[in-house]
């Protein structure tokens, strides 16, 4: 996996983060101030911050870095968290959604200077006086206890430990010792002293001392003052430090960054000549205190009967902690019981806590769309298989049965896999309202509910844009001004509802809102002005209502910077439709309108009508019918040679031949003798000529650019039970083009 | 030779996987876990050689960890935390938890090498 697969996987997981604060700040925003919620936010922050710092996106990473601390004011109680220090928090909040989009986009980060200025503000002050550090200071070592053969002993283990480091360096001989000795005449001395409980944290002086001969250090002494008798010594206590001496062509910084990483440990660095050269000078002799070393350790007398002293390995890390083998017994084996009990306490608390997070696993879109489609194989071939069986009279074996159960529930299991709560849209609503708020100067109360409902990945990410137009449109178009409002005798503050919820087989999205509702008579006002519609025609409120998504209508007075964008409620009908969706209006005057969204839950699986034209089997998607008919003479009206009109209702809607769209050869043409089913599209209503209808059921979705090419009028495929390929019909493209008979209609216009 | 195992800690799964692919680059074997929590269970019936954790993570973050490890008396076992704290009194804290050193974030996977070199044998 490379650096840009995971930084992927980084932009994912900023978004996942994102999302899921809009929770906090809601909660923040009702007054909650719980220390975990803004940790929350905090953390996400922090996420954020570290990644963009692994990845390079270092503007990303200042910005996040100066909220972050604002927010560890706020979280760690600095700073009072008022409504005004919480406006400031979620628009930086926002800023930060834009800077990650421009990272994971690669656009140009946004201007962030503003808002920089702003958080420094906010911080300002209250950081000097957390900037404070601790002093950090080694403790006292405890004063040296004499015995005589012991310190001696001591002294000589003093000597070894510099000798191990500079055994590691294998190339280091005695004559380079000695060289770096006469270098070292004017030198780099350091003062090198871990911490008393330096080996309580896992350290381990040598490993440094190595590091330093390394860069060409030599040991200049150890000093082992502080080492207590044997009786008193605890061997886990680090009671030894070094004098260093290290090359004058040595960095200060290279000597520096050896400490780097821990301070774990005392270090003082001077320039100068050496200090006790004779410490120096005995350096190059300490290869022959090692080779003694065996003989001198069994040679001590042990003071307890049970101390078992080991012969101290001759390999560098055994230098440093050379003295737990000499141990008084019963410091080692005390320690342990009294550690076990504990440890096993914490055990039992990390078992029995249950762990809140769902386990999820992350898997390749690809992957699952594979699976989708290898079931989507399956329940074509138990189809097919069905129809042989059923040919051969062994249709209702309770096998088959089975099988058609077991087929469906592994669909539907599969389908659930792809599926996503809403959560993941509506999340991105309140900055969405936020937004509009300060451009309206309306208040707005969102109101959310089935945030849980679940539905395809693929509806969910097509499905915030025509959202976000609604929202808007809702809060421009919908509400009134506060003014308006307060006059009207209703509460200041609207009120925006966004709901999602199952409905037999499909997901319905609401969005509702507590306005004026639809202006009726402006409507038809503006559609007569704009020819959608006759003067004297007669028009159900259901059908004016309606009108607002015809294409090219307006009815803001002024075109805002809110709702104006160029694209009108006809393009949202459009998205909807793309996804085999309908929406729905409801408004009533005074008391607001509600838009519904009707959708499948899944776009691999279509509800179609399927039909006969000619010799082909064709599939209508369900979503697009109004209805179908058998036409009678009152009804059709013709228009030049072949064209003409269906009479629905008072409506005339121009009838199209599918079969000369798609070439299809010997399918029925008159009107009367084959069926008539009206679609609702991008032109408005068409009634498409077919032979004869078949059936109505789900058909799996097969894309015909994938497995043959683009055709004009064709949305994809579907294999039926008896293998063959049946078509589906793009309803807009198809009624878009238009017939010989809208062109009848134009020249008759 | 066995290659020595290391654990890490990090509620971030390309944080996770940056670490390992660094540290596998270097020869060592990976545990992962995603929080305090979460690498105490790891921790039960394994002996890393190293443990690397992030500090800030839901559930138990990494004070709490590196208390409960050394408390569990793990007290040989080196522990770095990942920090993108330069601020002394985050280190402090490490340190007084029990924390072997640092590696501040974002690294350099020689950094990490040099890092851990100084703390492992």
């Amino acid at each position: 996996m490379d650096l840009d697969a995971i930084q992927q996987i980084f932009f994912q997981e900023c978004e996942e983060g994102l999302a899921g604060m809009e929770g906090n700040f809601a909660a923040l925003r009702a007054g909650d101030r719980d220390a975990e919620t803004i940790n929350g936010v905090f953390r996400c922050v922090h996420s954020i911050k570290g990644g963009a710092g692994a990845f390079g996106h270092e503007r990303l990473r200042a910005y996040t870095h100066q909220y972050e601390t604002l927010l560890d004011l706020v979280r760690n109680g600095t700073l009072d968290l008022t409504s005004e220090l919480l406006d400031l928090v979620m628009a930086a909040f926002d800023l930060l959604a834009d800077h990650v989009a421009a990272a994971r986009d690669g656009d140009a980060v946004p201007d962030d200077a503003t808002m920089l200025h702003r958080l420094s503000a906010a911080t300002g002050g209250s950081i000097a006086a957390t900037a404070v550090a601790a002093p950090q200071e080694a403790p006292a070592a405890p004063a040296a206890a004499s015995s005589d053969d012991f310190d001696d002993l001591m002294a000589m283990l003093g000597e070894v430990a510099p000798a191990l480091a500079e055994a590691t360096t294998a190339e280091a001989s005695t004559d380079d010792v000695a060289a770096s000795v006469q270098v070292a005449i004017d030198s780099w001395r350091l003062t090198y002293r871990p911490t008393a409980n330096a080996f309580d944290h896992g350290a381990e002086p040598l490993l440094l001392l190595r590091e330093l001969s390394l860069l060409g250090g030599l040991v200049t002494s150890c000093d082992c003052s502080t080492l207590p008798s044997l009786d008193a010594l605890d061997p886990e206590y680090a009671y030894l430090y070094w004098e260093v001496s290290l090359p004058a062509y040595v960095a200060e910084d290279d000597i520096r960054a050896v400490f780097e990483f821990t301070d774990a440990c005392a270090i003082s660095l001077e320039r100068g000549p050496i200090a006790g050269a004779p410490a120096a000078a005995e350096a190059p002799a300490v290869p022959d205190v090692m080779v003694d070393m065996d003989a001198l350790l069994a040679s001590i007398e042990i003071p307890t009967p049970e101390a078992k002293v080991e012969p101290v390995e001759t390999q560098p890390a055994a230098a440093a902690p050379a003295v737990a083998p000499v141990a008084p017994p019963a410091a080692t084996p005390s320690a342990a019981p009294a550690a076990m009990p504990a440890a096993d306490d914490a055990r039992s608390a990390s078992k029995t806590a249950p762990a809140p997070t769902a386990q999820t696993i992350r898997v390749d879109l690809d992957k699952l769309d594979r699976l989708v489609n290898l079931v989507g194989e399956l329940v074509i071939t138990q189809a097919m298989l069905a129809q042989r069986l059923s040919e051969k009279d062994l249709g209702g074996t309770p096998e088959l049965t089975d099988l058609e159960n077991l087929t469906r529930e592994l669909q539907e299991s599969t389908m659930a896999i792809r599926a996503q709560p809403m959560k993941t849209v509506f999340s991105r609503v309140p900055r969405i309202i936020r937004e509009l708020e300060g451009e309206t100067g309306k208040r707005v109360r969102l109101e959310v509910d089935g945030e849980m409902t679940e539905v395809d990945k693929t509806v969910v990410e097509r499905i915030g844009e025509p959202l976000t137009h609604l929202i808007r449109n809702a809060v421009d178009h919908g509400l009134e001004s506060t003014e308006q409002r307060i006059a009207a005798g209703k509460s200041p503050e609207g009120v925006v509802r966004l709901s999602a919820a199952h409905q037999s087989g499909r997901i319905v999205i609401t969005v509702a809102d507590d306005g004026k509702g639809i202006d009726r008579a402006r409507v038809r006002a503006k559609a007569v002005e704009r020819g959608i519609m006759h003067a004297d025609a007669t028009l159900s409120d259901e059908e004016i209502d309606n009108l607002i998504f015809a294409p090219g209508f307006s009815t803001a007075a002024v075109v805002s910077n809110v709702s104006g964008r160029g694209v009108g409620l006809d393009v949202v009908r459009k998205n909807i439709q793309a996804l085999g969706g309908r929406i729905n209006i409801q408004s009533r005057d005074g008391m607001g309108s509600s838009f519904s969204l009707s959708l499948p839950l899944t776009l691999a699986v279509l509800d179609g009508m399927i039909v006969t034209v000619g010799a082909q089997t064709l599939v209508i998607p369900l979503g697009h019918i109004v209805e179908s008919l058998r036409p009678t003479d009152d009804v059709l009206n013709r228009f030049g040679p072949d064209g003409s009109f269906l009479d629905v209702r008072g409506a005339y809607v121009p009838v199209l031949a599918i079969a000369d769209h798609l070439s299809i050869v010997d399918a029925e043409r008159d009107p009367k003798k084959a069926v008539l089913i009206v679609v609702d599209g991008d032109q408005g209503q068409t009634a498409l000529l077919v032979d004869s209808i078949q059936d109505q059921r789900q058909v799996v979705v097969k894309s015909l650019e994938a497995n043959f090419q683009a055709l004009n009028d064709v949305a994809g495929a579907t294999i039926l039970g008896d293998g063959r390929v049946a078509l589906i019909v793009d309803v807009d493209s198809l009624t878009a083009r238009g017939g010989p008979a809208r062109g009848a209609m134009a020249k008759a216009a | 030779m066995t290659a020595k195992t290391i654990l890490t800690v990090d509620d971030s799964p390309s944080m996770r996987m940056l670490l390992r692919i660094a540290l596998t680059d270097l020869g060592y074997s990976v545990v992962e876990a995603e929080d305090g929590v979460h690498a105490l269970e790891k921790l039960d019936g394994l002996e890393p050689d190293l443990l690397i954790t992030d500090i800030n993570m839901p559930r138990m973050d990494g004070f709490g960890l590196i208390s409960e490890v050394r408390g569990q008396g793990r007290r040989g076992l080196p522990i770095l935390v990942l920090t993108t704290e330069s601020s002394d009194e985050k280190k402090q804290r490490a340190r007084d938890a029990g924390a072997t050193g640092w590696i501040v974030k974002p690294f350099h996977p020689d950094k990490l090498a040099t890092a851990i070199r100084r703390v492992l044998h």
